[in-house]
């Protein structure tokens, strides 16, 4: 929270955030969202109860890092030292590569290589900084999966292996604080973090709206703003309403009017409308006006009053699609359209940054071809775009007294670790998948400055822990992605009632 | 719904599936939707195993009740016939339809939104559509978006609806089919067969070598999208997705596909080749920098036949087996159940090389795994070339492609794809019959013809009939 | 009285002393079903989807496909833009290699975007040259307005768009809310009433259900 030092917030921001509440207060009826404002006795067996619901919505960011973020090349490293004699073929650093964290449990890796695998630029990056920044926001949960597929294994990172009836986390998240969001579930993300969870009872709005192009997508907001030659917005409105009237009435509307596809796109008409009066496709809209190529005021468009802002947070925002969709999901989430976005670079190459890529093909699943330089380049990718999205939402007031990362999970979710072992003392080598590895969550309502679990430094494997407790248990190596799922939303403060869900109080700050 | 696959009732608190739970139920119910060529999915009784539904739930609670956990197969498949009758009168879902009627009309005992649906027409009037049958200028006008992208003219209704009999529209249409299948629409780049292909062949555009190349180009997959619009048109046989020892040359303006012996951006011998499975991306990406290329195999089961082995589908567990080879660990209790399908579906790769040696990529090479991964583990140099896919011992990745090819599993999964593209949704229960008949169709009569199935899909109700 | 009758004639023609292009043929206005319509038991509707539903508003209002929506004037709306909002793929990229299947909340304001662009086109160019109008020809204007809402080239119009969109002819509800359109539009305070119903009635029909799903 950026309060000033007595711990207040400043008057501007405390006006802005007045502002803001009562604009979401007046937004409220005509928002029904994810859910009703009543909690139904169906809403109660999903698992909603209304004491979740102080009024007051809790955001969940899912970065979606693709192929394979190993936790034994970042927070949890493990120091040649420490491994014994196993330390030349286990996925050991030097030990002066692995740098202590001051006050804390975590570690920080530092690598430097000439090379990226094939790619020839050298790959140099430090993860000290960002831990020692963030450490008391941080818990490392060591985790074993259950597939080494990418996308089954990605689906279930974000589902717990359907610990909640098939429900994603995010779709979880839409149920329990989604009220009055226009797109309470956005995700811009790929493969089985892009999947719809299984579980059919939720409300439409719940499940996600697929996002594959952020710097446009916003244009897409309004129906008729920034159509050339188009009608006023009353002409619009007047024929809008003449069409809907035909349509209900109509022959084809009463032949299908029971189907799903007609029900759901009346639905979907109608929360369109929201859409529109928030103005979002300008409020959401990065790009500049910039013509010839995007000439933005040329078709009564304009960009965000962020934009600027947020263009110059991501330089790379027109190359680099994980920098557009950092930069929409921050606006996403301060212009309160969404309580659960998703975001996470793809396996493509993408060309860009200071050193010519920004995405090494297959992402973290580089690892094959080069390891630990694939896995400390994707790190440093991550965790870069992780700080200035934890920047602006530290600086973005929620309401007079919480900055919207209050009251933020980012939950850094992965497809499964590496594999351990290595040629003898190799610094250049490849590794496959491995169920074992750890999921990073920061929030400042997880417990901070913790890992829950370790690492047998003598195998580089990770041993898990009591999720109740928090205490560690060597020797247990066995699935917990329920635990994963419960933590995540235990943490955010989410009523669990009738989810079967496993006691994940460890994770709570 | 998926097929062919195996029910794993798990005992309380242990993740050991239970491959017999499939043919058990089936032999139980063998009238059951279920079972017309396939066994009920995990989802039947699972939420993921082994967390159940409610229907598994059910089951469990009349398995021996009292008895230590886990039960051994033999004690599982005894009993669960007489769990399966106590539950037969539940309606675990609450949907009104007891979970015998379930059972025996195909749709999910532990969905509530899954119930048999009576469809009984209301005969009212309808000005525009024949609600109660087959719908003949509905379906025009279907099959003109579905199979040309476009509707018709007002004028070309008129002139539809004006022809002087039923027979005579339904050769029209049948004509109108065949006309549209030859358009780019149908079997242009980027059009519908491409899309049919996209799952199966999952490109990654910065990968791309040839036509539209990406920053770090490694294979053309715009072969595996000719081949497979090749086998996919005319009169072919579609099986050869799996078995073709060619490869096709796709033409622009107009796209034509034409066969040829080789092409400069494969790389495997004619020997060996495997339709799209050894094609130079499906081996660059699907083997990629692997010994024992399991990601491969189960992608092609998948793709090709449907069975997902993550998702405990098509698990035709191999006595003795998983070796652990390349000591993944697999050997262990929660892998065993999957990877006893799974490691010996994979063999037969084990001369396939991906990507890890740029000397060999992309190719067969004999002894693939003395020469690059000897190091690796202990044992991996044992791997066999022989494997096994649906209980069948087979030499190598040819005969692999055989056993698959000429499976139930691939017709019931080619019938699916197009019934998705057309129909807009899998099989539903009350659809189930039509959909039976219509992949033995496409397997015994039509000899895997696609364009023969594409007419019988469009004379089915469930595409005729609003 | 003279001077307004030039006047018309000459918005009519814009410049051109030409005789006055004819409106389409009479509809042949169905009666719409009062009550008892029977209803689809399998409801297996599906969304015409991207390429679809451009196919068919350019084939409906003659318009080459890459004319019918841009963004921006350069991003192709359905192609590019809003393809997987449509319910389109994206697999080279982000690797999105399966549609939805369903609509999106953003769908219905594409499609409004995608009918309202080219339902512009269409009656920029229908006013610009009558004598080559396709659609909206042969109506009479008094300066910016409709000169009689109530005539018989409303109607007309109204069935050449149903037939052309909808491939069938118009419901005599539809024609009356359409001609309704009109008049609400003439009492407005809109600066070009007559352009406005055009462009607001081939939006309605192009964006309607029946237009958008099969």
């Amino acid at each position: 929270m950026s309060l000033r030092s007595n711990g207040r917030l400043s008057r501007r921001q405390a006006l802005k955030a007045l502002s803001l509440a009562a604009a979401g207060t007046s937004l409220s009826p005509l928002l029904s969202g994810c859910r009703n404002a009543l909690v139904t006795e169906e809403d109660v067996e999903r698992g909603v109860r209304r004491d979740a619901l102080d009024g007051k919505p809790r955001f969940l960011i899912t970065i979606a890092a693709a192929g394979g973020a190993s936790i034994i090349d970042s927070f949890l490293a493990v120091r040649a030292s420490e491994a014994g004699s196993n330390a030349a073929r286990l996925n050991t650093f030097p030990d002066s590569a692995v740098q202590a964290v001051s006050g804390s449990p975590f570690r920080a890796v530092r690598y430097m290589g000439p090379r990226l695998g094939a790619i020839p630029i050298a790959v140099n990056t430090n993860q000290l900084a960002f831990a020692q920044k963030y450490r008391d926001d941080m818990l490392v949960a060591t985790s074993t999966g259950t597939s080494v597929n990418h996308v089954i294994a990605q689906k279930r990172a974000i589902t717990g292996n359907a610990a909640w009836k098939g429900r994603t986390l995010q779709e979880a998240v839409a149920l329990q604080w989604g009220q009055g969001f226009p797109l309470p579930n956005v995700n811009m993300a790929v493969g089985g973090f892009a999947e719809r969870g299984t579980d059919g009872s939720l409300p439409a709005s719940c499940y996600a709206e697929t996002v594959t192009g952020p710097s446009l997508w916003p244009l897409g907001l309004d129906g008729a703003k920034g159509i050339r030659g188009a009608p006023s917005r009353d002409v619009v409105e007047l024929a809008r309403r003449a069409r809907n009237e035909l349509d209900d009435g109509s022959v084809f509307g009463r032949t299908f009017g029971g189907s799903d596809a007609l029900t759901r796109w009346r639905t979907q008409r109608a929360d369109g409308a929201k859409l529109e009066v928030q103005d979002l496709i300008t409020k959401l809209n990065v790009i500049p006006d910039m013509p010839p190529q995007i000439p933005l005021s040329q078709y009564g468009l304009s960009s965000s009053p962020d934009g600027a802002r947020l263009r110059q947070v991501f330089p790379e925002f027109f190359t680099d699609p994980f920098e557009a969709q950092a930069a929409l999901a921050f606006l996403l989430l301060k212009h309160r359209v969404s309580v659960a976005v998703t975001i996470g670079p793809d396996f493509n190459v993408t060309v860009g940054g200071p050193n010519g890529i920004a995405n090494p093909p297959l992402a973290f699943d580089y690892s094959h071809n080069d390891h630990r330089g694939g896995q400390a380049y994707m790190w440093a990718r991550i965790l870069g775009i992780i700080d200035r999205l934890v920047t602006l939402l530290k600086a973005e007031p929620f309401d007079a007294t919480e900055s919207l990362w209050d009251r933020t999970m980012l939950y850094v979710a992965t497809d499964f670790g590496r594999t351990r072992g290595r040629p003898d003392n190799a610094m250049e080598f490849g590794t496959g998948h491995d169920l074992n590895n750890g999921f990073l969550l920061m929030s400042p309502m997880v417990k901070g400055n913790t890992v829950l679990g370790g690492v047998d430094a003598a195998t580089t494997m990770a041993y898990g822990f009591d999720p109740r407790t928090g205490q560690a248990q060597p020797g247990k190596f066995v699935s917990n992605e329920p635990d994963i799922y419960s933590g995540v939303l235990t943490a955010m403060g989410a009523d669990l009632s009738g989810s079967g869900l496993p006691d994940a109080s460890a994770f709570k700050g | 719904m998926r097929r062919l696959l195996v029910v794993s009732l798990l005992a309380a608190g242990a993740a050991q599936a239970k491959p017999p739970a499939g043919s058990v139920f089936c032999a139980k119910y063998p009238t059951s939707p279920e079972c017309v060529g396939k066994q009920p999915s995990c989802a039947y009784c699972h939420v993921a195993p082994p967390q159940r539904n409610g229907f598994g739930a059910a089951i469990e609670a009349n398995l021996a009740p009292g008895a230590p956990r886990p039960l051994s197969d033999g004690d599982f498949s005894m009993l669960l016939p007489g769990a399966l009758t106590a539950v037969e009168g539940l309606d675990t879902d609450g949907d009104g339809a007891t979970n015998l009627v379930e059972l025996q009309r195909g749709t999910l005992p532990s969905d509530a939104s899954s119930k048999p649906l009576d469809r009984a027409c209301q005969g009212d009037e309808n000005p525009q559509f024949s609600v109660c049958r087959y719908d003949l200028k509905y379906a025009y006008k279907k099959v003109l978006l579905d199979f040309c992208g476009a509707s018709p003219t007002f004028a070309q209704l008129k002139a539809f609806a004006a022809r002087p009999s039923d027979d005579d529209r339904k050769a029209f249409l049948d004509a109108e089919i065949d006309r549209c299948t030859a358009t780019e629409f149908w079997q242009g780049k980027n059009g519908q067969l491409w899309k049919v292909a996209h799952p199966k062949i999952r490109p990654v555009g910065s990968l791309k070598e040839g036509e539209d190349p990406g920053a770090i180009p490694l294979a053309d997959y715009y072969d595996d999208y000719a081949l497979f619009a090749w086998t996919q048109t005319g009169d072919r046989d579609a099986r050869e997705i799996l078995t073709a020892d060619y490869f096709v040359r796709r033409q622009t303006n107009p796209t034509r596909y034409s066969k040829v012996t080789n092409l400069a951006s494969q790389r495997v011998d004619a020997a060996h080749r495997a339709g799209n499975m050894t094609t130079a991306w499906s081996l660059t990406y699907f083997v990629m920098f692997t010994a024992l290329p399991r990601n491969a195999a189960s992608q092609m089961y998948r793709a090709y036949l449907g069975l997902d082995i993550a998702k405990q589908e098509g698990l035709y567990s191999v006595p003795n087996e998983p070796q652990d080879y390349d000591a993944k660990g697999v050997a262990a209790k929660e892998c065993a159940a999957c990877h006893a399908t799974l490691d010996p579906l994979s063999y037969p790769w084990r001369n396939y090389n991906g990507i890890s040696s740029e000397m060999f990529a992309t190719r067969y090479v004999p002894n693939r795994i003395e020469l690059g991964f000897r190091n690796e583990a202990p044992r991996i140099t044992q791997i066999p070339e022989r494997g096994v896919i649906f209980n069948q011992p087979v030499d190598d990745l040819r005969g692999w492609a055989r056993v698959a090819a000429d499976s139930d599993a691939f017709a019931i999964s080619t019938t699916t794809d197009y019934w998705k593209l057309l129909v807009g949704h899998a099989p539903k229960p009350d659809e189930n019959a039509e959909f039976v008949a219509t992949w033995k169709r496409f397997k015994n009569d039509h000899q895997y013809r696609v364009q023969k199935l594409l007419h019988d899909i469009v004379k089915t109700e469930a595409y005729g009939v609003p | 009285m003279f001077r307004n009758a030039l006047m018309t004639l000459s918005v009519v023609t814009a410049g051109c002393f030409c005789a006055p292009p004819a409106p389409p043929p009479p509809p042949q206005v169905m009666e719409s079903p009062d009550a008892g319509v029977g209803a689809s038991a399998r409801g297996n509707l599906r969304f015409k989807g991207p390429e679809r539903l451009v196919n068919d508003v350019a084939a409906a209002l003659e318009l080459r496909a890459d004319q019918v929506c841009t963004e921006l004037g350069q991003y192709q709306c359905a192609g590019q833009v809003h393809n997987v909002a449509l319910g389109g793929v994206d697999p080279y990229g982000p690797g999105l290699y399966e549609p939805s299947g369903i609509t999106a909340v953003t769908t219905p304001l594409v499609v409004d975007r995608i009918a309202l662009s080219a339902c512009a086109r269409r009656v920029d160019a229908d006013l610009a040259t009558p004598q080559t109008a396709v659609v909206f020809r042969g109506v009479p204007l008094n300066g910016k307005k409709l000169a009689n809402a109530d005539g018989a080239e409303l109607p007309a119009v109204i069935g050449e768009l149903t037939r052309r969109v909808l491939l069938r002819e118009p419901y005599d509800r539809e024609v009356s809310r359409y001609v309704q359109l009109a008049k609400e539009l003439d009492a407005s305070t809109e600066a070009e009433p007559a352009r406005a119903w055009m462009q607001a009635v081939c939006f309605a029909v192009v964006s309607s259900t029946e237009s958008v799903f099969y």
